[in-house]
This record gives structure tokens, C-alpha cells and sequence, in this order.
């Protein structure tokens, strides 16, 4: 039985480092516009946007004269992220004369700018009808005022960088996740990620969107992946703040109550499939159910524990029953559900291995605890030594004693415990 | 003072609940909701809640393997009404720009879930016929002979339900009722107070301080209403004993008192957090209970004793914007004297994949009052690779693939060092398996995978697949499906090794505005069972008032 173990877990190290070599050498995924995948804002946050125009940023900020609020004029005061930013005709016109068809206003000119040619200088792209392509930016799926960051004197490129190199201001020169925490991260409202994110019920992050579901990025830690049902343990006990950001306790419970069963977790049978995963505590069963409550309780009524008065004695002619085991016929014919000589203590039975149960249990004793009582063990216990080589003068026999000696009460007395490993 | 003028229409849901349950949810419902509009400030009235209620029905057999004559099929009949109310920025204006949220003075919440479960078939309401002696026949009900089965009958659970104020002075949380809480290591569920206090923001580190006290829920707990599920594991509720002082030793008594035992809990914890995400924390727990009157022996030291005692330390760090992120965790149970979790590791994450690493320990640890303590249990230890692509937006399809081996050792006191470090093939045993799964997108509406997965060693075998859909219809209605196949070979149990197919599928239906029902079909095929249908349907009402 080793070989395959050993087997599996050199595939699982070559898969794992053949992936890792491509991790390294892999060349980036590319949107098509020469930007980094990985480097793009979520257009969940921030969703696609359609700007059909032809503008340098760099040509504008060149030299001192021209500033952000030259043309962005609303941003200084601007508190919500609904408010639009981009500047208009009106915001253009004290440099740019524009010659804008009926109903437009008339603006006094300074130069004078051509008809439908001219228009056409900034509103690029292929116009149907004579009529330029339009604007699409849905306003950011977030909280954000300017005001608040202006008052501060927090500077535009801090969020929105590189605009002295570059043309036309795309999603790229919104503010990832990442520029936003190097302030909020420890704040005191960094802890609370409706600041900033679209509140859902109950306080919680709005995360269904028409552009799809928000999922934390792994740059958070939280990763949500294929394996997050099963995998998720170790994140959120580490991360509960930020798990909280999303999850209500109520999303919790339904699952780590053990009422209703999650479909992603167990699959269809499970009731009768589990005896692996249960027998190597992979998954955790703990992580859901109390094993001396729900899985002892099942177990017994289902005539699995060794509870003998559960074992279904019937007297007189056999019921009318449906019966699922493929074994059948006569009655005694089902087998213990350990084997013969689980219990033995003569360390030689039918040529199985010594102690088998012992074996099993020290290597699990979980799995003994989902079908077994106290009591049941200590049955036998009591004048078969259930504690390990050593016990005696063990740390851990003078720990629980001293913290807790009236479980050794079960088995010893109380002058047994001034001698015992108490008095070494 | 009464609040803002708003009509609160509560959801409505049909139930079967008896007529002292009904009262004692409408009571509970009442007094949290009255507390809630008690608290409301006259000027400031812009509080936020939400009532959510799930009515679920469940149905399904399960086989009843006795030893003599042919298996039954007992049927199981579940239902259980859970009611969620939410009260949120009870002191603050409602959600709006950045800048009405600082003139809030604190957080003022109130979380609380309850539920009433029942059931009923002949899995629970059944009868057991056994025979006591030689040519004696009893009958009993079931739930007389597996007292387990009584949590569920009649069940009504307090979840949680507590009030908390948030960021008061601008630094401190405090949760006041019966709380669901989780630690580093466990879940935690407790009826009194929790403290955090963070210091001021312009260290580089934030510091925060935590305490919480109280009584830990325990399905037999004094406090009422409360449920077993994150109680600690090792005792029972059935073959219970007590001391005899006549004979001078234990025997059957008819409940198990020291369950019964208030146990009180309390906590501390220091952590420090950095901008860059780095945490590291520092805690101390402690849990105990006085002894049962009569249970134990006259000439035992009474009065209180540790059921659980352990101190715990955490950190993570974040490195490389985010893309190294190291993590060590370790619990020191005073109770037994040894590391009983532990994990360490890494993870790599970049241009949307992460790769990691981790190895954990993990000592089978129970209730101090456990008798499961003592015996010769060993931990076992896992080695964990894993790869998986960033689900996003952008990726069609991503790929995750994982190995672990586990180690099972044999015992952990008096073994050498190759039994810990599961070198020693004698004292231990291994398991070991695979796992390699996709998902695709299907446009933004839905998506499928597909998990491969292989496991051999200790505890059986177990390969197959899953092949798994979700998609979102019209309205809001969504469908989900899942068929798997798998072969197993479970040790000793040869009548249940072969082939299982399962197959799940069900959905969401939007009825009305807040109103949804859900319905899932569970069908399997196996050794054990040549067929199992289990029904599942619940009816949600989710409901929160215009503002």
C-alpha cells in the first residue's frame, strides 16, 4: 500500500514543480492593447468603458500651465463616483473654439475650428450618420469621494499616475485595490470594506454584479478558488475580518451547522460514501459536526455502533422490509462492522495483524469517537492499559491531571492519583 | 425613543412548530427588534435592517443495518425554520457618500439568527425492538435508546444574537450576547462579552487587544436554546455514569449531569498588523466547569476544572506586493501538554496563479472531561501542494491541481523521533492523493467544472470525478447540477467497495419580490444503497424596508 502512496505523491511534486517552472517562464496574458491581464483594474469595479476619442494627456500637462482641474473642473468637489468627471465642450472651449451645431451654445472664438472635420480631431473612430460615437463609462461600482481626498492633498497621481506620458486616460489609470490599501489599510475605517465597496444586506459588500461575481483577489490572501469549500479553513481562521466583508455568519452557519448538507462539499450518497474521508478525517469532520453528537447518533441508529440494542432484534416471522444490501437471506448474516479480532489482545488472531483496533486508533482515534461512547471503552479499559509507553512520567499525564483529575477518577481512585503521575 | 416612521412588515413563512416553540421564536424576534428601535437616536434615523427566513424541508432514507434480518430503510423527514434579523448603522446615517459616514459617532449592530428544528419518519419518531435477555423482547423508542436523536426532534438554538458597537472613541468593538466566533483554530460560540481595542493608526503597526468572557453553548447548557455543534467534542449524552459511594465505582445513571455544567470561558489576545498586511497574534484561551454534584467520587477535589486550556500564535506575512505571503500557526494545549495544531507555509502568487505549500500537525484533542484523552492517540502531519489559476473576469477557463500525503503516526509520547517525523513504518501510517479540476466560464451567467481526483493509503481508497454546472436563467433563476462517479475500496468493509454514481441537480426560482424557492434532488447508486433519493426544498423570504 505504500508503493502508490509514494507513487502518487512524486507525481503530485513533479506536477506541482512543472507548473511552477511555467509560472516562471509564462509569458502574460495580453488584452490585445498591450496591457498586462494581471495589471488591468477589475471591470467589476471599474467596468469597461468605451472612450471613442483621440486625446494626449502629455501634450497637456506639458509645462506647468495646464492642471488636472484646468478641464476635470468638477473633481475638487465631487463626492460621489456617479459623479461624471470628463470634461465637456464647455471645459474645452476656453482653449479649443468649437464650432458646435444647433442647440449647442455659441462659445466667442478665439480661432476659429472647422465644421464636421474638426470635430472629428477629437471624436475619433467611425461615426454613423454623421454623428460622433458615444461616450460609454458606467459609472465605478464604488464609494469614492474627491472632495474628502482633495481637502487632504492627496495629488491626483497618486491614484491616477503616468497621465504626463500617456494619451487618452483609460481604466488602466484607475486605482487598483493595491495604490487604494498603501493608505486604508489599517485605518480606522480600513477595517470596514463598505467604505469604499457597494454595501449589500447587512453591511456587507455588494458582490453580484451584471458583469459577474466579486471575488477577492489572492493579493487579499482569501483566495476563492475551485477548492475553496474544502480548502477554505485555514484562510478565514486567519483572515475572519476580511472574510466578514462579504460573508454574514448566517452564510456560515448553513453549512458549519451540520442540518442541511452543501451540495459543492459532499457529493449525492454521501450518507453512504463517507466512510473513507471519515476514516482519515479528510476533510475535517469536526469542522461541521460534533462527532459525539451527530455522528455517534446516526451511527447508532443506523445499527453501525456497537450499541447492541440498536442491532434490530425482531422476534417471530422477518417484517416485510425493503432491504438494500446485496447480501441477503438468512438472518446473522451480516458481519460485524469490524472485523474478526479488531479487539483481540492476544496479538495473534487468524493471522491479522496484532491489536488491530489498537493500531487503528492510535493512528485515529477520531474515527472511534464518531461510532463509540465513553463508556464503551471503558469497559475494556479499565483493566486493559489504554494509555501510550511512558505515560506515566509524561508532561502530558501530569498536565491533565493537575487541570482536570476527575476524568482519572474513572478508572483511578483518588489515592491512586497522589502516587500516580502526579506524584512523580 | 421610537424611530423613524417606517413599517416593518416581517416575512411570513408557514411552520410546524409547536405552539411553545412558535411563542418562544415570536418573543425572541420581538425583544431583538425592540431593542433595535429602543436604541434609535430621535435625530439621527437612518438605521438599515433586513429579515431573512428559510423554511427547509428535507427528505430521505437512511438504512438501518441490523444484525439480525434484513436492513430497513428508515425515513428521514427534516424540517427546520431559521429567522435572521439584521440591524445595522443603528446610530449613523444610511448608506451614502464617504463623507456621511464620519459623522456616524459609532457602529451600532444588532446580528442574531435563530432556529427551530423538527423531525420526524421513523428515523427519529421510530420504534426499537431488542432483546435485554434470553427470550425477552423490548420495545422502545428510538430516541430513548440514541438520546442523540432528541437534539433534533424538538430543537430550538439561539445561533447567535448580540448587539455590537463599532470603532467607539475610534478604536474599540464591543459584542455584547451569545456570539459565533472564530479564533485561529476554532469555532466559537459563547454567551457574554467581547472586547477589541486598537491603538492609534499612526504606529506602522497596528496593535489590537482582545478579550471576550462568558458561557460556552452547550447543547445541554443551563442558558437554554443553545446547540452542541461547536461545543467541545468528547462527551456524550447517553451511557452515562455516576459515582457510587456504596459499591466505590461507576455506574449507568439515567442522564449525564456533568454535561449539564455551566462552563466558562475567557480569552485574551494580542495582535499586531501592518499596512503591508503582515499580522501576527498572540492568544491565551481557557474553559471550565464545575464538577457535577453526584457524578464523581465525595473524596475528589471539587469545585472547577479545566475542560479545555491552550495558548496560540499566528502570523502571516505579505511580501513582494502581496505575491510571497508566509504563514506559520501553532496551539500549545496546556490540557495535554503538546502542540495539537500547527501549520506552516507558503504561498506564490503571481499573473493570476498562486502556487503553495504547506505542512500541518494536528493532535486529536478533546473536552478535558473526555475520557478520550487518555488513550494512546497519535497526530498525523500533512504535506500540501497546490496550484490554482485566479478565477477572473478575464480567464475562461482556470486550472487548479493539488497532491498531500498524510502521515498518521501511532502515538505521541515515549516515540522516537522517526515515529514524529513518520519515518518509523512501523508506528505509522500514510495516505496520500491527487486532485486536478477545471472550471469554465459560461459567458457571466454561470460555469461548469470538472475535479479528477485519486487517494490511497490509510483509511481506504477512493478515485473518481465530478462534473459540476451552474448557470443563471432567466430572472434570477438559477440551475446547478452535479454527477459524480467514484470507486472506493473501504478496508475491511468488502460488501461496500465498487462503483458509486450520484447525481444532484436543482435550482432557485424567484417567486416575488424577496421571495425564492429552492429545490434539490440528491440521487445515488452504490454498494450500499441501490437507490437513495433525498429531497431537499426551501423557501426563503428575504426582506429589508425601503429607507
Amino acid at each position: 500500500m505504500r508503493r502508490p502512496v509514494v507513487v502518487t505523491m512524486l507525481v503530485g511534486m513533479l506536477t506541482a514543480a512543472g507548473i511552477g517552472l511555467d509560472l516562471v517562464s509564462a509569458a502574460d496574458d495580453d488584452t490585445g492593447d498591450g496591457v498586462q491581464q494581471s495589471e488591468s483594474p477589475s471591470p467589476l469595479i471599474f467596468p469597461i468603458q468605451s472612450l471613442p476619442f483621440s486625446f494626449s494627456h502629455s501634450r497637456h500637462l506639458a509645462g506647468e500651465q495646464t492642471k488636472c482641474q484646468t478641464c476635470h473642473v468638477r473633481a475638487d468637489t465631487s463626492t460621489r463616483s456617479t459623479d461624471r468627471l470628463f470634461p465637456g465642450h464647455r471645459e474645452c472651449s476656453p482653449c479649443h473654439h468649437l464650432a458646435l451645431p444647433s442647440p449647442q451654445p455659441n462659445v466667442t472664438e478665439r480661432r476659429t475650428v472647422g465644421s464636421s472635420s474638426a470635430c472629428r480631431s477629437c471624436h475619433s473612430g467611425n461615426w454613423e450618420d454623421d454623428s460622433p460615437n458615444a461616450l460609454s463609462a458606467p459609472p465605478a461600482n464604488l464609494k469614492f469621494s474627491h472632495r474628502i481626498h482633495s481637502a487632504r492633498r492627496v495629488e491626483c497621481q497618486r491614484c491616477h499616475p503616468n497621465l504626463a506620458s500617456i494619451g487618452l486616460a483609460t481604466r488602466m489609470q484607475l486605482p487598483k485595490m493595491s495604490v487604494c490599501r498603501g493608505c486604508h489599510e489599517q485605518t480606522a475605517d480600513g477595517t470596514r470594506c463598505t467604505s469604499c465597496h457597494l454595501a449589500a444586506a447587512g453591511g456587507t459588500i455588494r458582490v453580484s454584479f451584471p458583469q459577474g461575481l466579486l471575488v477577492p483577489s489572492a493579493a487579499l490572501g482569501i483566495r476563492h478558488d475551485l477548492d475553496y469549500h474544502s480548502g477554505h479553513r485555514r484562510l478565514t481562521r486567519s483572515n475572519e475580518r476580511l472574510c466578514r466583508g462579504c460573508h454574514r455568519r448566517e452564510q456560515c452557519v448553513r453549512c458549519h451547522d451540520s442540518r442541511l448538507k452543501p451540495m459543492a462539499l459532499h457529493p449525492a450518497g454521501y450518507v453512504g460514501l463517507h466512510q473513507v474521508e471519515a476514516r482519515r478525517n479528510d476533510p475535517d469532520c469536526s469542522a461541521c459536526h460534533r462527532l459525539q453528537s451527530f455522528c455517534t447518533g446516526c451511527h447508532t441508529r443506523s445499527g453501525v455502533s456497537s450499541d447492541e440494542r440498536t442491532f434490530g432484534k425482531q422476534k417471530g416471522t422477518p417484517e416485510q422490509s425493503t432491504s438494500t444490501k446485496k447480501q441477503g437471506g438468512s438472518p446473522l448474516h451480516r458481519s460485524s462492522f469490524h472485523p474478526e479480532g479488531w479487539s483481540s489482545t492476544d496479538g495473534k488472531t487468524n493471522g491479522r495483524s496484532p491489536v488491530l483496533h489498537a493500531r487503528q486508533a492510535r493512528a485515529n482515534i477520531r474515527s472511534c469517537v464518531s461510532c463509540h461512547r465513553e463508556q464503551s471503552c471503558a469497559e475494556c479499559h479499565i483493566s486493559v492499559r489504554p494509555h501510550p509507553p511512558g505515560w506515566e512520567r509524561s508532561s502530558e499525564c501530569r498536565s491533565l491531571a493537575k487541570r482536570n483529575g476527575r476524568v482519572c477518577l474513572r478508572c483511578h481512585d483518588s489515592a491512586f492519583l497522589a502516587t500516580g503521575c502526579i506524584g512523580h | 425613543m421610537p424611530g423613524p416612521h417606517q413599517r416593518l412588515a416581517f416575512a411570513r413563512s408557514t411552520s410546524c412548530a409547536v405552539g411553545r416553540s412558535r411563542r418562544a421564536v415570536k418573543r425572541a424576534v420581538t425583544l431583538a427588534a425592540g431593542v433595535a428601535l429602543a436604541l434609535t437616536s430621535r435625530t439621527v434615523q437612518a438605521y438599515e435592517l433586513d429579515i431573512s427566513s428559510s423554511s427547509v424541508g428535507q427528505g430521505y432514507q437512511v438504512s438501518w443495518q441490523r444484525r439480525h434480518g434484513s436492513d430497513l430503510l428508515l425515513d428521514r423527514r427534516r424540517f427546520q425554520q431559521t429567522l435572521a434579523l439584521s440591524v445595522w448603522d443603528i446610530l449613523g446615517p444610511s448608506e451614502g457618500s464617504q463623507e456621511d459616514a464620519k459623522k456616524a459617532p459609532f457602529d451600532l449592530e444588532w446580528d442574531s439568527l435563530v432556529r427551530f428544528s423538527h423531525d420526524f419518519g421513523s428515523y427519529a419518531t421510530g420504534d426499537i425492538m431488542y432483546q435485554p435477555g434470553p427470550g425477552h423482547f423490548d420495545t422502545e423508542p428510538a430516541v430513548a435508546l440514541v438520546p442523540e436523536l432528541g437534539d433534533e426532534q424538538y430543537d430550538f438554538d439561539v445561533v447567535y444574537a448580540f448587539l455590537a458597537a463599532r470603532r467607539v472613541w475610534g478604536f474599540l468593538d464591543v459584542q455584547l450576547g451569545r456570539q459565533l466566533d472564530s479564533d485561529d483554530f476554532e469555532l466559537l460560540s459563547y454567551d457574554g462579552i467581547g472586547l477589541q481595542a486598537r491603538l492609534p493608526t499612526r504606529l506602522p503597526w497596528m496593535l489590537s487587544f482582545e478579550v471576550h468572557g462568558g458561557l460556552t453553548v452547550r447543547g445541554g447548557s443551563p442558558q437554554d436554546a443553545g446547540s452542541s455543534v461547536n461545543e467541545p467534542d468528547g462527551v456524550s449524552s447517553s451511557e452515562c455514569v455516576a459515582f457510587d459511594e456504596g459499591i466505590g465505582r461507576f455506574l449507568p445513571a439515567p442522564h449525564c449531569y456533568q454535561r449539564d455544567q455551566p462552563m466558562p470561558a475567557l480569552g485574551v489576545a494580542l495582535s499586531a498588523a501592518s499596512r503591508a498586511g503582515s499580522e501576527a497574534r498572540l492568544s491565551y484561551r481557557r474553559s471550565f466547569s464545575p464538577a457535577a454534584p453526584g457524578v464523581y467520587p465525595s473524596s475528589s477535589r471539587s469545585g472547577y476544572a479545566t475542560n479545555a486550556e491552550s495558548l496560540g500564535l499566528s502570523a502571516q506575512a505579505s511580501t513582494l506586493a502581496g505575491k510571497l505571503r508566509p504563514f506559520l500557526a501553532a496551539r500549545w494545549s496546556l490540557v495535554l501538554a503538546e502542540i495539537d495544531e500547527a501549520r506552516a507555509g507558503v504561498s506564490l502568487g503571481t499573473r493570476g496563479q498562486v502556487v503553495s505549500v504547506e505542512l500541518s500537525h494536528s493532535l486529536p484533542g478533546f473536552d478535558a472531561d473526555s475520557l478520550f484523552n487518555v488513550f494512546a492517540g497519535g497526530p498525523y502531519r500533512d504535506l500540501r501542494l497546490s496550484y490554482y489559476q485566479e478565477p477572473s473576469p478575464l480567464r475562461i477557463v482556470s486550472i487548479r491541481a493539488s497532491a498531500w500525503a498524510r502521515c498518521f503516526a501511532a502515538a505521541s509520547v515515549g516515540s522516537g523521533l522517526g515515529s514524529a517525523l513518520c519515518l518509523d513504518l512501523d508506528s505509522t501510517a500514510m495516505s496520500a492523493g491527487v486532485t486536478v479540476g477545471a472550471l469554465l466560464k459560461l459567458t457571466t451567467k454561470g460555469n461548469a467544472r470538472l475535479t479528477v481526483y485519486y487517494e490511497d493509503g490509510f483509511g481506504g481508497l477512493q478515485a473518481g470525478s465530478d462534473l459540476a454546472a451552474r448557470y443563471r436563467l432567466w430572472r434570477g433563476t438559477t440551475f446547478e447540477a452535479r454527477a459524480s462517479a467514484m470507486w472506493h475500496r473501504v478496508p475491511w468493509r468488502a460488501e461496500l467497495d465498487g462503483a458509486s454514481f450520484g447525481i444532484q441537480a436543482g435550482g432557485s426560482i424567484p417567486i416575488a419580490q424577496g421571495v425564492a424557492f429552492r429545490l434539490f434532488l440528491d440521487e445515488s447508486l452504490g454498494a450500499l444503497y441501490k437507490s437513495n433519493l433525498q429531497i431537499l426544498g426551501c423557501l426563503d423570504f428575504f426582506f429589508r424596508p425601503e429607507t
